[in-house]
């Protein structure tokens, strides 16, 4: 095979001397290329050279590790040079995989036509000389395979250590197996000892086939490979006449169980192959299901708080550290929360605004999320920096594996998206509220503005047409409209009071002065003040007798009842009455105002009690839309309630209900009791 | 009261009202006098001794209470009628508690106005006179201790005698809860507002005409109690 020299920007034809050739490749643009990693230590080299050839014709590449090639039998040191291995490839931009399959050629060629493939680059694999005669390598399995994508195979010259672990060896594993292999191959012997002479030797073949079967299966390949060799000499000594003798008389049973040593071994290498696959598999499957859960409780949360804790419970939970979350708002990083056994350091905290700072400032994003010292991983959205979670490490870690930083960096997504979903919905809420509230206040000042000029620029006109014209107007007609600029004086005023009341509410700035009052009292005096108003209206008054003494404000009780008596007034028909009605009713006063009007659309009966309501009834009914919001602020004030219902026999019953004892809400204040 | 017309002390820091309580007062017969601060107004009201004063509780210099306070100290009988605003009943009880007489609740009318300031200067008059109070069909006889309704006699326990004098005596003007109690019950009694609510409610169950719609024992909100003069 040619050797290759150095990778520049062209493209290298390689061929092989044998038959098998690939064709010359073509320096097009956009070609996407997959590295091969494997246990050998020119991984990174041929990463690097992936990477160039990539740049170099501003294509994309991958770089995958098969895993099925021997696996557990490279040990840990390999394995984790692999993982190191890729994390390079990731860091200088390419895509890293892991591929399984029982056929790795076959998983290879797949991953390669999803992908799109055009080029593979491939190590020379130190194997022994057999298996690289036989054809056994990944690459002559590629090579063969594929037809429309171009090889590169890379020698690497130097060998500055041994290849760490390309050849398989013997895992040393818990010292248990040999002689459970032996044990085995006992039981097999003995097993078929009573027969012997009984049936012919290539009968009791079967026993230690068994074993070997189980051995494979059940222990490892050393153990298969002792189980081969001890059921060999044991049927030769056990069962092959001359019996104890090692040279049998008939070679043909022995050569058959000489053949037992392959069968072994590719059994035990299946199994160990199926068995790590299985693993791996269900590895990822725990990490999904862990993903799973962690999307499950962040959709379930709905504020920040409960995210956070959400994040750090499964964070520490799954990698087994303690971990702390820094939120970005407005003006940099806070702690958001942590876990119990965190202790924040400043060192920590400060490490994580640097990092917020470089992160928040570098144009474009690194591909990786973490960084592994200090431990912390960036959350982050397309938008922009969520915050930083900062691990502390109660206990050495596991070497970081890409799949562990895909576990990590998934997490740290969802975690981000959470967060950055409650903020938003945040803001919805208070742009909504702000949107709200600006709508009320231009009603507000629509109304206000409107109902205050109305009464004004009557007042203004008569008192404008007197004051200039007054020789004009005879004594009748002044009379008139001096009575009409002083009622309307009188409605300004009701209106500014009014306007008062609802934003002394609104402020919370409503203080009670609670007294014990007489129920009757308190209705008898509003219904005095607005006798002239309602001189031909007929009101009933139903008041129990035996009312105890109620704490209230009277003044705003008063109002209450005389803003629900003047509602009814407006509503109801000429000569209908109007029936108040107040009685104990459990633990509360109930005074209701009814009236024989109209009645208000079920819809409405909650919404009128809203500031500036005015309900589809209102019609050309003058109002300010005020008394039932004024009315459901005092009552509230007091620790009541309000509330509106369609009576039988039609016409609207508003009924107000007071505690018999003492209760407010937090947001009033009492002046003291009993001053007078 | 001399032979010459009732001197009234307004003491307001807007012009327009003095202007008009002057117009309106002196209308009807009254001489009027004006301070515009409260300083003003107590050296007005130690030299042009008024028979009455009128005080609005919104000066830019002195509390009201405080006018009120100072005037008490030189004299007991003058009265003074406070003006105020709706919402401020703490203010009024205050300024009653502190000595004035009655109030008056901006905006009001001239007839309203009027009828406060008879009710108030009577008062002087009325102190050692007069002891059989007439309204409507009620007649308080206090030196011989009956309360006739129509054409009966009224029963009444001692406290609801004791309470119908005190309100007799203030005829026509407010009386703060706190003066009540103190005056029927004792020193010690200002805040058990519930005897006053009883007492008040059994009075107008017998004599009232209609105890659902007072008139003659009118409760004035958040201030006190208040029996008319006249309907």
């Amino acid at each position: 095979m040619k050797e290759l020299d150095d990778l520049g920007a062209q493209h290298l034809p390689r061929v092989k001397p044998d038959n098998r050739t690939s064709r010359l490749g073509s320096s097009k643009i956009g070609q996407r290329i997959l590295v091969l990693v494997g246990t050998s230590p020119d991984g990174e080299e041929l990463v690097h050279i992936a990477h160039k050839m990539a740049s170099g014709q501003q294509g994309t590449w991958h770089a995958a590790y098969v895993e099925a090639s021997a696996p557990g039998s490279s040990g840990a040191r390999a394995q984790a040079q692999v993982w190191s291995v890729l994390r390079l490839a990731e860091s200088l931009g390419g895509t890293t995989s892991i591929l399984t399959g029982p056929s790795p050629a076959d998983a290879v060629l797949a991953y390669a036509r999803e992908m799109g493939i055009t080029h593979i680059v491939v190590g020379n694999p130190d194997l022994p000389a057999w298996r690289r005669i036989l054809g056994f390598s990944l690459t002559d399995r590629l090579l063969r395979a594929s037809h429309d994508i171009d090889f590169h195979v890379v020698n690497h010259r130097e060998r500055s250590e041994p290849a760490v672990a390309s050849r398989p060896y013997r895992n040393p594993g818990p010292s248990w197996r040999y002689p459970a292999a032996l044990g085995l191959v006992a039981l097999a012997t003995v097993v078929g000892l009573p027969a012997r002479g009984l049936v012919v030797p290539s009968a009791f073949i079967s026993p230690y086939l068994l074993a070997l079967v189980i051995a494979a299966v059940y222990l490892d390949f050393g153990a298969a490979m002792l189980v081969a060799l001890g059921s060999v000499l044991a049927y030769d000594l056990f069962f092959l006449p001359p019996y104890y003798r090692l040279v049998p008389s008939d070679w043909g049973s022995l050569l058959s169980l000489i053949g037992f040593l392959p069968v072994g071994g590719v059994i035990s290498s299946l199994v160990r192959r199926s068995r790590h696959q299985t693993e791996a598999a269900r590895q990822r499957e725990a990490h999904t299901h862990a993903l799973y859960l962690l999307s499950r409780d962040l959709a379930a949360s709905t504020d920040l708080a409960a995210i956070l804790s959400v994040v750090i419970e499964h964070w520490c939970r799954l990698f087994g550290t303690d971990a702390a979350v820094m939120i970005a708002d407005g003006e940099g990083l806070r702690i958001g929360g942590k876990s119990a056994g965190f202790e924040l350091t400043p060192a920590a905290v400060e490490a994580a605004v640097l990092t917020y700072d470089a992160v928040g400032s570098a144009k474009g994003a690194p591909p990786s999320s973490r960084n592994p010292e200090p431990p912390q991983t960036v959350l982050r959205t397309a938008n922009r920096v969520v915050g930083i979670l900062i691990e502390q490490c109660n206990k050495p870690n596991p070497p970081p594996t890409p799949e562990l930083d895909r576990m990590m960096e998934a997490f740290a997504n969802q975690a981000a998206l959470a967060i950055e979903r409650v903020q938003f919905a945040q803001q919805a809420q208070e742009a909504e509220v702000l949107k709200v509230t600006e709508t009320l206040q231009t009603a507000l000042l629509n109304s206000v503005s409107h109902d205050l000029r109305t009464p004004l620029s009557s007042i203004t006109g008569v008192l404008s047409s007197i004051y200039e014209e007054a020789y004009l107007l005879d004594g009748p007609t002044q009379h008139e409209l001096v009575g009409t600029a002083l009622s309307e004086a009188q409605r300004l005023n009701h209106l500014v009071g009014k306007l008062l009341d609802m934003s002394r509410i609104e402020a919370g700035a409503l203080q009670l002065a609670r007294d014990l009052n007489e129920v009757q009292d308190v209705v008898g005096t509003t219904l005095v003040n607005l006798e002239r108003q309602m001189e031909t209206r007929p009101i009933e008054v139903r008041i129990s007798e035996t009312l105890p003494l109620i704490p209230m404000d009277f003044v705003l009780i008063s109002r209450v009842i005389h803003n629900l008596v003047e509602n009814a007034d407006k509503y109801a028909p000429a000569g209908t009455p109007i029936e108040i009605e107040a009685g104990l009713k459990g633990d509360w006063l109930e005074i209701s105002v009814a009236d024989f009007g109209p009645g208000v659309p079920d819809k409405d009966l909650v919404p009128i009690f809203d500031k500036f309501y005015r309900s589809s009834r209102t019609g050309t009914t003058v109002g300010t839309g005020l008394g039932l919001a004024i009315s459901k602020g005092i009552l509230e004030a007091h620790g009541g309630r309000i509330w509106a219902e369609n009576r039988e026999g039609g016409g609207l019953r508003v009924t107000a209900a007071l505690p018999q004892r003492e209760r407010t809400t937090p947001r009033y204040s009492e002046e003291d009791a009993g001053n007078d | 009261m001399t032979e010459s017309r009732v001197r009234i002390l307004v003491v307001d820091e807007e012009l327009p009202i003095r202007r008009y309580l002057k117009s309106a007062l002196t209308a009807h017969g009254y001489d009027v006098v004006e301070a515009a601060t409260g300083e003003a107004g107590v050296m007005m009201a130690a030299t042009t001794r008024p028979d009455l004063v009128i005080l609005d509780l919104g000066l830019p210099d002195l509390d009201g209470v405080e006018v009120i306070r100072r005037l008490r100290e030189w004299t007991q009988l003058l009265p003074v009628l406070v003006l105020s605003v709706r919402e401020h009943e703490r203010d009024k009880v205050a300024a009653l508690d502190a000595g004035a007489d009655d109030y008056l609740t901006k905006p009001f009318s001239t007839g309203e106005l009027l009828a406060r300031l008879r009710a108030n200067l009577r008062r002087a008059v009325q102190i050692s006179e007069e002891p059989v109070f007439t309204l409507g069909n009620l007649t308080v006889d206090l030196a011989h201790r009956q309360v006739i309704r129509g054409k009966e006699s009224v029963q009444l326990t001692p406290t609801e005698y004791d309470l119908l004098r005190v309100l007799v005596t203030h005829a026509g003007k407010v009386i703060t809860h706190r003066h009540l109690l103190t005056a029927v019950w004792g020193p010690g009694y200002e805040n058990a507002v519930h005897l006053l609510r009883v007492n008040i409610s059994n009075l107008r169950h017998k004599l009232e005409p209609d105890p659902t719609r007072p008139c003659y024992i009118v409760t004035e909100p958040g201030v006190g109690y208040r029996l008319r003069d006249s309907l």
